[in-house]
């Protein structure tokens, strides 16, 4: 008897060992099994979309049926100066303080902090306009095929003689080429000088195969716009579309959010009034997406006179992301340790200046983290933006704020509601452009969140 | 200390909301909250009233959401009796014979909102458990990122995946007489659409439970699976039903998925087989085509969005509420 009851005890209190292990065992394989159905179910979903898309999306015989059919654009398009400068030199101007003097000092250590932003400004700038220049040359690309599909060779203006006989794969080619390779090489030598070995080797390797991958992308359906016929059709302004809308989204949204958080984290007294904002800003969230539509098409559409624009659509937009923007900055506040804010203040800093300059760096990776999620949310969004009225056959690309627009999800479920199969195939190599935006979007931001958590 | 004004709001109750929300502002100022915030420079006074101005930005959202719709509303009752829009079970709107029953929409939301969480519920508590008992830290590490770029999924595409691979399906198992478009294969998608929020959410509130618990549990000799199921999830109970109702709320409010795969045919019926209409799609329908601002049909749009704010609302406040209330503190 006493020889048994040891060996009992440890029995009993070891977690490992158990008296009805097979119904243990048993949930745990209910458990695997239903992780297993969720997986396969989405599974399914990336495979059929992939062979359906690969379809249309990498190069095959619609191609060549195009080229028999002495295929070119035929829409009047206007040069969109304004777009182009939306579209690249504001994310670059609104990046280069922020990575300018980094890179900077990563390339020569110990230069003066002012000296640093000043030559920041002076490297960073050419290349901003460089980049410009490749994208009114591509755009410039079109005003060929324009002309070709008219009938007017030769006439089109210096730009155009620039060029020559280029075509718009080229152009593009090279602008991915003239901007993805070299802006890869610096993150590179950037990682390097930081002895981050690991993303310095993995940014190249991701570069090649994207590079790889886009040889043989077809590059009429990136470049070229919505048609009748599923072979013609492409998402050029669909895609620029939500580049554009992306940019005022974020524009608006990211300083009103982030000034909210700002007040009910480091102002707002524990009151009546901060904890309504609170509740509201929660509930907010809760609201479906459709009604932010209505509510966009009754005050920006109607009363403010925006008209079915790319800046009402923005405005919409940056309302309905807000609550997640307030609640992951408010997040992001709070693991910003009280003895920080206490040693600030304790030197005679003022709230704003401790704010400024102790609060908001400490917090501003998790800011970022939460914007890009919301900006990833945004993006997918389709029916506020079918609510206000964004069109889906856009055969022009919008050249100022107050232009019609449409954006990728609103392209896709146009192709999907049509009944051609043709349709079908092509609204899957968008959903694939769409889903590879959407999973470059999460993973900078679950990248940076885990390297911008730091335990104090 | 300089003597403190006659009129100080604190001495007095206040009376309205105006005026106690500046009694407010203005002790804030007086009295601050912080070491050092009564050194505020009058720049520094500026910031403060431009971060209060964003702060109170969401709460005019709010009001502009409940004007906007109210106001359409009320029209729209101006127009046809109130019995007709909540006592009839008939739709068509975009008939010549129009007819405004809401219940019709009302239940095709809630049987795809049902079909999605018998699907959702099984898949999204089993894979919460796992993650939260089960799972080793690497694994979750991995799955649970992953669950949360699933949620962030277009639900273009999930209507998309509907339409073409699960549509195919249903009507292999039921026979090819069922419609390409049914209520089974977007009420399936829009659980699979909430599998990721139940168990983000469910995953959140077992871990929260102490391991005092589960090591008390153990050390009376309970199996993996009974601590899980006795004892973490009865702990974290509340805050596993405030995910499903806020699964089920954005269930409700789910728009492209429904419209792509739900059809458009506003019906009461309980066969899951045949094509129904729900009040978001409905107001996608009316949205796409060219719908005049004074027309009745433009109206009742906004009648049915108010309907749907106002069932979203219940549901995200209960779950709100139901997680405070039933929650089960550990200290």
């Amino acid at each position: 008897m006493s020889a048994a009851a040891p060996s009992a005890q440890l029995t009993a209190f070891s977690p490992r060992v158990r008296i009805r292990r097979s119904f243990s065992v048993g949930f745990m394989v209910a458990a695997l099994l239903a992780i297993a159905i969720s997986m396969i179910m989405l599974g399914a979903l990336v495979v059929e979309i992939a062979v359906d898309g690969a379809a249309r999306l990498f190069t095959d015989g619609t191609a060549v049926e195009r080229e028999a059919r002495g295929g070119g654009i035929v829409t009047d398009l206007p040069t969109p100066v304004g777009m182009a400068w939306m579209t690249w030199a504001l994310p670059v101007a609104i990046l280069l303080p922020f990575i300018g003097p980094r890179l900077l000092n990563s390339l020569v250590p110990g230069l003066p902090r002012l000296a640093e932003r000043l030559i920041g400004l002076i490297v960073l700038a050419p290349a901003a306009v460089f980049i410009h220049i490749l994208y009114v040359r591509f755009e410039s690309a079109y005003l060929i095929d324009y002309a070709r599909a008219v009938g007017i060779d030769g006439a089109s203006g210096n730009l155009l003689q620039l060029f020559g006989e280029a075509s718009g794969f080229q152009i593009v080619r090279l602008l991915v080429i003239g901007i993805l390779l070299p802006l890869g090489i610096l993150a590179a030598g950037w990682f390097w000088s930081q002895r981050m070995r690991k993303p310095s080797m993995l940014i190249p390797a991701i570069m090649i195969i994207a590079w790889v991958v886009y040889l043989f992308i077809d590059p009429w359906f990136l470049s070229s716009f919505p048609s009748r016929k599923p072979a013609d059709a492409g998402i050029f302004s669909a895609v620029t579309g939500t580049l554009y809308m992306m940019v005022i989204t974020a524009a608006i949204a990211f300083p009103l959010g982030v000034g909210a958080a700002i007040y009910l984290e480091e102002y707002a007294r524990r009151n009546w009034f901060s904890r309504m904002i609170q509740i509201n800003v929660s509930n907010l969230a809760g609201v479906p997406s459709i009604i932010y539509g209505l509510l966009g098409l009754q005050v920006f559409v109607r009363v403010l006179e925006f008209e079915r624009s790319v800046l009402a659509g923005a405005c919409t937009m940056a309302l309905l992301v807000m609550p997640i923007i307030i609640v992951s900055a408010q997040e992001a506040l709070r693991t910003v340790p009280p003895s920080m804010r206490e040693a600030a203040y304790a030197v005679g800093a003022t709230r704003w200046q401790v704010i400024r300059f102790h609060v908001l760096p400490y917090a501003f990776g998790g800011m970022l983290t939460g914007n890009i999620l919301a900006m990833s949310r945004a993006i997918g969004e389709t029916a506020p933006l079918i609510a206000i009225g964004a069109l889906t056959f856009i055969a022009f690309l919008a050249d100022s704020p107050t232009d019609d627009f449409t954006v990728l999800p609103i392209q896709v479920f146009n192709w999907v509601a049509r009944p051609q199969a043709g349709f079908h195939e092509i609204a899957a190599s968008a959903i694939i452009v769409l889903m590879v935006i959407l999973l470059l979007m999460n993973a900078a931001a679950i990248i940076m969140r885990q390297r911008t958590r730091t335990d104090w | 200390m300089a003597a403190r004004q006659p009129n100080e709001p604190q001495a007095q109750p206040p009376q309205d909301t105006v005026r106690s929300l500046l009694a407010e502002l203005w002790r804030d100022r007086l009295q601050p909250s912080r070491p050092g915030s009564g050194r505020e420079t009058s720049a520094g006074r500026v910031i403060h009233a431009a971060l209060f101005l964003t702060a109170t930005l969401s709460a005019f959202v709010t009001i502009g959401i409940v004007l906007v719709l109210i106001f359409e509303t009320v029209e729209f009752f101006r127009e046809v009796p109130f019995l007709d829009f909540f006592g009839s079970t008939k739709w068509s709107a975009l008939f010549a014979e129009k007819q405004f029953g809401v219940w019709a929409l009302v239940w095709g939301t809630g049987m795809i909102a049902l079909i999605g969480l018998v699907v959702a519920i099984p898949l999204g508590l089993m894979a919460a458990v796992f993650l939260s008992e089960y799972a080793p830290p690497r694994v979750r590490a991995i799955v649970k990122p992953i669950l949360e770029i699933l949620a962030g999924v277009p639900t273009v595409v999930f209507g998309y995946f509907a339409l073409v691979s699960v549509s195919p399906v249903i009507r292999d198992i039921f026979g090819q007489d069922v419609g390409i478009y049914n209520a089974l294969s977007a009420g399936i998608v829009v659980g699979l659409m909430i599998v990721p929020i139940i168990a983000s959410l469910s995953e959140d509130a077992m871990r929260a439970v102490p391991r005092s618990l589960r090591e008390g549990a153990y050390a009376l000799g309970s199996t993996r699976m009974e601590v899980s199921l006795r004892v973490v999830l009865p702990a974290a109970f509340s805050g596993v039903v405030a995910s499903i109702i806020l699964a089920a709320s954005r269930a409700v409010g789910e728009t492209m998925a429904v419209t792509i795969a739900g059809g458009g045919n506003p019906q009461f019926g309980v066969n899951p087989l045949e094509a129904v209409q729900t009040m978001t799609a409905m107001i996608v329908q009316l949205s796409l085509g060219d719908t005049p601002t004074t027309s009745i049909e433009f109206k009742v749009l906004f009648a049915v969005a108010m309907t749907l704010f106002v069932l979203t609302l219940v549901m995200n406040i209960v779950a709100q509420w139901v997680s405070r209330r039933f929650r089960e503190e550990y200290e």
